[in-house]
């Protein structure tokens, strides 16, 4: 049921743990790296989470000095999605602020603000409610509690010249992929030609962290050093926190051809749907995240026996991992096509960029089926009874795919999948 | 309107408004020129420039958590469950409550600007059981902090998809859906995408729903240093968009939320639609682009891009429903905007503005001047723009006085942030 203009992905831009421009990530996922260190909030030794994967900050500051990105203060998850929005810009062969990106989209995903308490307790007052003080304090406080934070996508836009629509996601660890899903949609309705489309995040900061811990999501383990995020292990103890951002060009098919452009993979698919469970669990039966993929073959027109490996979003929880593992089974289980998956989780390498973590995965898989190499889960050293498919343990194997899924699954209960076919 | 696609119309409306928990008592308001801007008053804050607001109505929030399931309560923001509530009467004025049948492809489409999460009284929830005359200890807050109950629902509250979370448990939504951030630019995003979704055969109706607040600190903060906030004491009065005498923008807070189907599906299930979402369209300037509006035109081209995509006819735009911040330059910028749009029309072509209503609402109001623009075309009336007596500019048919006729078949809603976000939605019949 595919409706409208093919969509080719043109351009990548990554800002992660592993690597702040797509071929350094992509070397360093193949070479089975890891991006996984340990790790304190600022001031907070005692912080119970002691290993993420965090942006060598430096390094990010030097590569994209030039670029004149950061010249307004702003949280690390907007400098990140600038950062990477550029990358995909002009390795899509654009110049920023050029002609050719006047109508274009941008769609990008994002999280939770970033709020460091320091700041935040400067900015209550000892008598509790006045706020005028606050308003001349101000001047003297953290510039970046002064942005408005959820304005990514203008930010983007306005920095590039992007003048077509412009849509900020919400949809936590789905969002990323809910904003590539949308440009598909966009592209292929007529609305753009050019969207540029993904997410960021970083939930590095001690707030963020704490209610992430409060709800049992990061591993505590301190045993396992950069091998800490283990997906469909039996051991397996919660995500590993990351930050970065992952935001690809999206183009159509006659603006790719009509420039010569060489596609990385073709975008064939979309699915997305809502749990309608628990607000703070997935449905057990993991119905929802079944969904999406089935929807994402409908919308691709493919059967599932066509596809050959899943980017899966494999987050090292324990119930996330085996819901996605059901689900798969479900969605391939004629003649038990699930069986001759290949299964891989980035995670593993890179840890869980929530909002964004779509981005860097997405353009994971479009390089896997370019490249017929598919990057290994890692760390898989105890297998799971519940978790029995080909989660390509043994490290990055070659292996040519026609077809792939990346799957994003959001706390709150949002499932989004996407169809990568391979661009011939 | 494209050969190949449905017509989308709305079948269902709710809201949760300064100015009633009803789409009715909005439309009253509108048309009386009765503001629901009060004066100032807040449990977590006081201010002595920050002196009146549109709050909702503390009763109908009551009344409306009630509705909530205890254990879906919790983890809801406020914002969340003026939401829910305006959803519950767009679902229901729909045929689609409770108890209708629940379809499995239900889409659920929520923009959500709710800056009270997380924000700083939270932190100072947190901080309550810390004692204030001990040096403040950061490891100690931190412990205090993961012992405290109250903090994993904080943080579920700050994530911008706490209305979407609820609200497809709530209401079983199980379809296609998404949640957007980004001020004015959210809603649009909203609605954007339940009409692709629609339009696609990915559902079969869509819920979307605006919900949000600026009631929080830094973000009052910041909107006074800027100079935006009106600081007059002179009451609701003296929030006058387009006026000559206006002197800044007051805030409010609040929901709305509409259901969305094709014409065909609201015909089989005999469900008579409140009009029809011809077309939305965007654009995005920079500050230095916005400085060159005179050739950028972003009114006119989003007016342009909408009425390309859905065939209709210019001349059959019978009314404006626009932005109105109260903030000076804003305005003039967006009443040049709305004069270049409109072209040789824009002394004949009726503007209004429901901002000083309720206050600027962010990514509600977006919606809200949506829902206004179709209750204009279903009426035959354009309600006139609360307290403006001596126009800025004199070319354009700014209503004033009383409601005037509403002549043509299309109603026209712009919107604009302040920082760059343009928009136009097309509605009404096809």
């Amino acid at each position: 049921m595919n409706k409208g203009n093919r969509v080719f992905v043109t351009g990548l831009g990554v800002v992660s743990s592993l690597g702040l421009e797509w071929k350094a990530f992509w070397a360093a996922l193949l070479a089975g790296r890891s991006g996984i260190r340990p790790w304190a909030p600022e001031h907070c030794e005692s912080f119970p989470v002691k290993f993420a994967s965090p942006v060598d900050k430096e390094a990010f500051a030097a590569a994209f000095a030039g670029e004149g990105l950061f010249d307004e203060p702003m949280e690390h998850r907007t400098a990140f999605g600038l950062a990477a929005a550029r990358s995909a810009i002009r390795d899509a062969g654009f110049a920023p602020g050029g002609e050719a990106l006047r109508h274009a989209a941008v769609v990008v995903g994002s999280g939770t603000p970033e709020r460091d308490p320091a700041d935040m307790l400067l900015a209550l007052d000892a008598q509790g409610r006045a706020i005028d003080r606050l308003a001349e304090r101000r001047a003297a406080l953290n510039p970046r509690l002064r942005q408005n934070n959820d304005a990514l996508a203008e930010m983007i836009g306005r920095q590039n010249g992007c003048h077509g629509p412009s849509l900020n996601v919400s949809m936590a660890c789905a969002g990323a992929a809910q904003a590539i899903g949308l440009g598909l949609r966009m592209i292929r309705r007529g609305e753009a030609d050019l969207v540029v489309a993904g997410g960021a995040d970083s939930v590095l900061n001690m707030a963020t962290m704490a209610g992430l811990l409060m709800l049992g999501a990061p591993s505590l383990a301190e045993n396992l050093g950069d091998r800490l995020s283990t997906p469909f292990d039996r051991l397996r103890s919660g995500f590993v926190a990351a930050e970065g951002a992952g935001v690809v060009v999206l183009e159509s098919e006659a603006s790719a051809l009509a420039r010569g452009a060489v596609p990385y993979a073709e975008l064939a698919g979309f699915g997305c749907s809502a749990d309608a469970y628990r607000v703070t669990a997935p449905h057990p039966g993991g119905l929802g995240a079944a969904a999406a993929m089935r929807r994402a073959l409908a919308d691709g027109g493919v059967e599932p026996a066509q596809v050959g490996s899943i980017n899966a979003h494999g987050t090292s929880t324990p119930l996330n991992d085996a819901i996605e593992t059901a689900a798969i089974k479900a969605v391939f289980a004629d003649g038990e096509h699930y069986r001759r998956l290949a299964v891989s989780a980035n995670k593993s390498q890179f840890g869980h960029l929530i909002a964004a973590s779509g981005g860097p995965e997405f353009i994971a898989t479009a390089l896997s089926v370019r490249d017929g190499l598919i990057p290994g889960t890692l760390n898989l050293a105890n297998p799971d009874p519940v978790c029995d498919l080909d989660y390509v343990a043994e490290g990055t194997r070659a292996q040519a795919v026609e077809y792939a899924l990346s799957n994003s699954f959001g706390f709150g209960g949002f499932n989004v999948s996407l169809l990568v076919k391979r661009h011939a | 309107m494209r050969k190949h696609s449905p017509r989308i119309v709305v079948t269902g409306a709710g809201v949760l408004l300064p100015t009633g928990g009803s789409v009715e008592s909005l439309w009253q308001s509108a048309l009386s020129g009765t503001s629901g801007i009060t004066p100032y008053v807040s449990e977590i804050h006081r201010s002595s420039w920050l002196k009146y607001y549109g709050r909702v109505d503390a009763a109908a929030c009551e009344a409306a958590r009630k509705t909530i399931p205890a254990k879906l309560k919790r983890l809801c923001s406020e914002s969340t469950v003026w939401g829910v509530a305006a959803a519950e009467q767009a679902l229901a004025q729909a045929g689609l409550g409770r108890d209708a049948e629940q379809p499995a492809r239900r889409g659920l489409f929520a923009a959500e600007q709710c800056n009270l999460y997380p924000g700083v009284h939270p932190f100072k929830e947190w901080l309550g059981r810390i004692d204030k005359d001990e040096a403040f200890d950061l490891s100690k807050f931190t412990q205090e902090a993961l012992n405290s109950r109250a903090l994993p629902f904080v943080f579920l509250k700050s994530l911008r998809n706490n209305l979407l979370s609820v609200a497809s448990s709530l209401f079983q939504c199980k379809g296609d859906c998404g949640a957007f951030g980004q001020d004015e630019g959210a809603a649009v995003a909203a609605l954007r995408s339940a009409l692709f979704s629609l339009r696609h055969g990915y559902c079969d109706q869509a819920l979307v729903v605006a919900t949000g607040s600026s009631d929080e600190a830094w973000t009052l903060c910041e909107l006074y240093a800027d100079r935006y906030l009106s600081e007059s004491a002179d009451g609701a009065r003296a929030f006058r968009p387009y006026d000559k005498s206006r002197a800044g923008m007051l805030l409010g807070e609040g929901a709305v939320a509409l259901v969305l189907e094709s014409e065909d599906s609201a015909a089989r299930r005999g469900v008579e639609p409140l009009g029809g979402i011809l077309a939305v369209s965007s654009q995005v300037l920079s500050p230095i682009e916005r400085r060159r509006a005179d050739s950028t035109k972003p009114y006119a081209a989003c007016l342009a891009r909408a009425l390309r995509d859905s065939l209709a006819d210019p001349y059959a735009i019978g009314a404006v429903c626009a932005n109105g911040k109260g903030i000076h330059q804003s305005d003039l910028y967006e009443l040049r905007n709305i004069e270049q749009a409109l072209g040789p029309r824009a002394a004949d072509v009726p503007v209004t503005c429901s901002t000083p209503l309720t206050g600027v609402l962010g990514t509600v109001g977006a919606l809200a001047d949506v829902l206004l623009s179709l209750l204009i075309v279903r009426h035959g009336l354009v309600p006139p723009i609360a307290h403006l007596e001596d126009p800025e500019i004199t070319a354009l048919a700014l209503c004033r006085d009383g409601p005037v006729s509403h002549a043509g078949r299309h109603a026209l809603a712009f919107n604009m942030g302040l920082t760059g976000f343009h928009s136009a939605t097309l509605v009404g019949g096809f």
